[in-house]
């Protein structure tokens, strides 16, 4: 298959559906981290009932105590979520990453690669990152030419993959 | 209309942590007006807890939807990379889909 009908492929797909995607976007992880804010805010209403309820304010430390404990635990359910999405992203990098480097080292695949002389970087319509002209993730799409002055100047991120 | 209804749908992580920051500014907002409304201090930490506690909650939920949004379109990203060189190379494919 070429490359180019691949990257059209590959531009076209929608984002994934949130359940029944891929890990940690799963609907058991999901629910696993609403519950943890569920009962984090919980936590936080306990705290505010009972507070509201005293006269002295030494009363009521208690309860900001419990519900800064009950947001910190809430925070911490966030942030291990969004660690074991940072693993598996890392992991699928590792995997895919000495693959393209296999790939882009191929002449099958480099022949086809569409480059544009004398730029320093390419991007494209629809792009949010800019692209050195041998890129992957450039190749078969109607690319324009960047340098880099331009390239600094615009909004424009860098690539993850080519790492311009 | 449709097409913005659409674009919620589909980017729902980064709606719902846009709306989460202003919730969570909201409530802090409404936590200050509430703590400086009285010189009590015993009327002050019902207020500092449901406002501020609950404000910074929302505002940790919103930074936490936004960095899950960017590491889902990375993870989308590389999973169509790694399907698209498993089609360039038989053998890869079969390495590929071992290795997981």
């Amino acid at each position: 298959m070429s490359v180019s009908l691949l990257s059209d492929w590959a531009r076209r797909e929608p984002r994934a559906a949130v359940l029944g995607d891929d890990a940690p976007w799963r609907a058991g992880e999901l629910v696993r981290v609403g519950v943890v804010a569920a009962v984090g805010l919980i936590g936080v209403a306990v705290a505010w009932y009972g507070a509201s309820a005293q006269a002295d304010w030494p009363d009521t430390l208690p309860w900001a105590s419990l519900g800064a404990s009950a947001v910190t635990v809430a925070m911490l359910g966030l942030v291990a979520w969004l660690m074991a999405a940072l693993r598996q992203v890392r992991s699928l990098r590792r995997e895919v990453m000495p693959w393209l480097e296999t790939a882009v080292s191929t002449p099958s695949i480099s022949s086809t690669v569409q480059t544009a002389p004398g730029a320093d970087f390419v991007t494209a319509g629809g792009m949010t990152r800019f692209h050195q002209p041998g890129c992957p993730l450039a190749t078969g799409k109607l690319v324009r030419p960047l340098t880099i002055e331009e390239a600094r100047a615009s909004a424009l991120d860098s690539c993850g993959v080519c790492v311009p | 209309m449709g097409g913005f209804l659409s674009w919620l749908r589909v980017q729902w992580d980064r709606t719902a942590a846009v709306a989460a920051g202003v919730i969570g500014l909201l409530v802090l907002v409404l936590g200050w007006v509430g703590v400086s409304g009285t010189p009590h201090i015993a009327e002050q930490l019902p207020y500092f807890i449901s406002g501020g506690l609950i404000g910074l909650f929302f505002l940790g939920m919103a930074v936490a939807l936004w960095l899950s949004a960017d590491l889902r379109d990375e993870w989308r990203e590389l999973r169509a990379l790694r399907t698209m060189l498993a089609g360039t190379d038989t053998d890869k494919a079969g390495s590929i889909g071992s290795a997981r």
